[in-house]
């Protein structure tokens, strides 16, 4: 039976529960009091720990989060293939997280800490293989060699005439002539 | 024409078992188009372990197009296991050291890529004396410097003949951990035809430096020579101006610190024992990192695939010798 996206966050943490004790500590550390909302395609939840249990709730746009994360399975199957790297997802937009730096920073660290303990943790390399397998059905990709094609190049957005205004004062402008 | 060879999983009363490493690896050098590839499978922790790991790799290098293929990472008890082969649904690569006979097989058309190859084995396997410290732990190894190939790769919709390929083979075992404080430097250097044929080998700590003897070894028209200790030279410089290819993808995302790692450009080794000497001039061209975690112990290692094409010059028994070729080159860390 597929999992929703709620039931994937959910088994994620059972299965560090029961199997990387540390792991789920430093995750419910991390995480503290902050709520977070999570989407992937249309799909919408928001997550957070109350006495040291995982809570997750349908979202809520009136409800005041500290944290919002937001990707598609595309994108996560495109990671999980290495088709492509984290900075290109991000300066592409393909994953959007915001909040404040501390909401932000702790949601990283989540993911984190999932990724690091997936290597000796057989049963989230079977979660990760159920999610190839249940998303690669409605997100068919080009099939082919390298790596998915990119439009961003690095600082993805155009600088503004007063930055140029600075940058140019102080010298630090690349040379015009080629 | 071959060692005999085995596959060597420890015994279940074996208490260094966790530390399990072992692999059959094959690289296939196509000198029409240029394309450089590798076929691997490896077994890393205790046998009946959950935990413990198989995993499948075939990559391309095809100039022009890029990286093909990928990491297929499963669990141990998955992979079929012979006395000299190893077989994953998607990747498996088995040495016949009765027939010498070497085979490959991938199948990843998602990732653009299929492998199949026959080679047979030409000379003598290069055994090393060991087994040698790696690490915390050791490692053994063997290998066919040579191999006439047979097969093809598909990339993507093109179809790569293999009859004028060059290829090696090797078969590595041994008890470490990824993560520790070790490394090594190591490459598979093919000319056309009846060229040179050469291996260099050099185990080093996470720094690169030096904690064994290095080795080179080069064949030719059924002549051999073994270069090791002071004999050896390995010197590495330049920067490579290409980010590599990252796998697998969950641990590439771990590891976004290592996005762009700083790597050599250019490899010069040369070998010189007063009698007969060889030097090798390497150029790398496109990389790729395989990031290595262990299946037992908090730790990751870093495999930088660099491959290229390289030319060599030296006097072997009083000939001279000179060739140009495609190569591959490692660097462990």
């Amino acid at each position: 039976m597929p999992h929703s996206l709620g039931g994937y966050i959910e088994a994620i943490v059972m299965i560090l529960a029961s199997n990387d004790v540390f792991a789920a500590a430093r995750m419910r550390r991390v995480a503290g009091a902050r709520r977070a909302r999570i989407m992937l395609d249309d799909e919408a939840v928001e997550v957070s720990f109350r006495e040291g249990e995982l809570r997750v709730e349908p979202a809520d746009p009136a409800r005041q989060v500290d944290g919002t994360g937001r990707t598609d399975r595309g994108t996560v199957l495109d990671l999980l293939a290495a088709r492509l790297e984290v900075s290109a997802a991000i300066l592409e937009g393909l994953i959007e997280i915001e909040g404040t730096p501390d909401a932000v920073a702790a949601m990283l660290l989540i993911i984190e800490i999932v990724l690091d303990a997936a290597p000796r943790n057989p049963a989230l390399q079977l979660l990760a293989d159920e999610f190839v397998n249940e998303s690669s059905s409605g997100h068919v990709r080009a099939q082919g060699p390298g790596t998915r094609q990119l439009s961003t190049a690095w600082y993805p957005a155009a600088s503004a005439a007063a930055e140029d205004s600075v940058l140019a004062r102080l010298n630090l402008l690349p040379d015009a002539g080629g | 024409m071959i060692a005999l060879d085995h596959l060597r999983p420890p015994s279940p009363y074996d208490p260094s078992a966790p530390a399990y490493k072992e692999w059959l690896h094959v690289n296939v050098f196509d000198h029409d188009s240029g394309a450089v590839g590798l076929v691997n499978v490896s077994l890393h922790g205790a046998p009946g372990d959950t935990a413990s790991r198989a995993v499948g790799a075939a990559l391309v290098e095809l100039p022009g197009v890029g990286w093909a293929g990928n990491l297929d990472v499963r669990a141990l008890d998955d992979a079929r296991i012979s006395i000299e082969a190893i077989s994953l649904d998607r990747v498996a690569v088995g040495i016949d050291s009765r027939s010498g006979l070497v085979m490959a097989s991938a199948q990843l058309p998602d990732d653009g890529l299929r492998v199949a190859l026959t080679a047979a084995v030409r000379g003598p396997a290069l055994i090393v004396d060991g087994p040698i410290p790696v690490g915390q732990g050791w490692i053994g190894w063997s290998a066919w410097p040579r191999l006439t190939i047979g097969g093809e790769y598909r990339v993507g919709e093109t179809v790569l003949p293999l009859e004028n390929g060059s290829g090696y083979a090797d078969h590595n075992w041994g008890r470490w951990h990824w993560g520790q404080d070790m490394g090594w430097e190591w490459g598979s250097f093919l000319c056309p035809g009846d060229g040179p044929a050469i291996v260099m080998s050099q185990m080093t700590d996470r720094a690169h430096r030096w904690t064994a003897e290095p080795l080179i070894e080069l064949r030719i028209a059924g002549a051999r020579r073994r270069f090791s200790g002071p004999a050896v030279s390995i010197e590495w410089s330049g920067v490579l101006d290409a980010l590599p290819r990252r796998f697998p993808g969950a641990l590439a995302a771990l590891h976004a610190d290592r996005v762009a790692p700083r790597l050599p450009a250019r490899l010069d080794a040369q070998g010189d024992d007063g009698l007969d000497m060889l030097e090798i001039t390497f150029t790398a061209r496109a990389a790729a990192q395989l990031i290595l975690a262990d299946p037992v112990h908090h730790g990751y290692s870093f495999l930088h695939e660099l491959v290229g094409s390289f030319s060599c010059r030296g006097r072997l028994q009083g000939r001279d010798i000179e060739g140009e070729g495609l190569a591959v080159v490692e660097r462990a860390e």
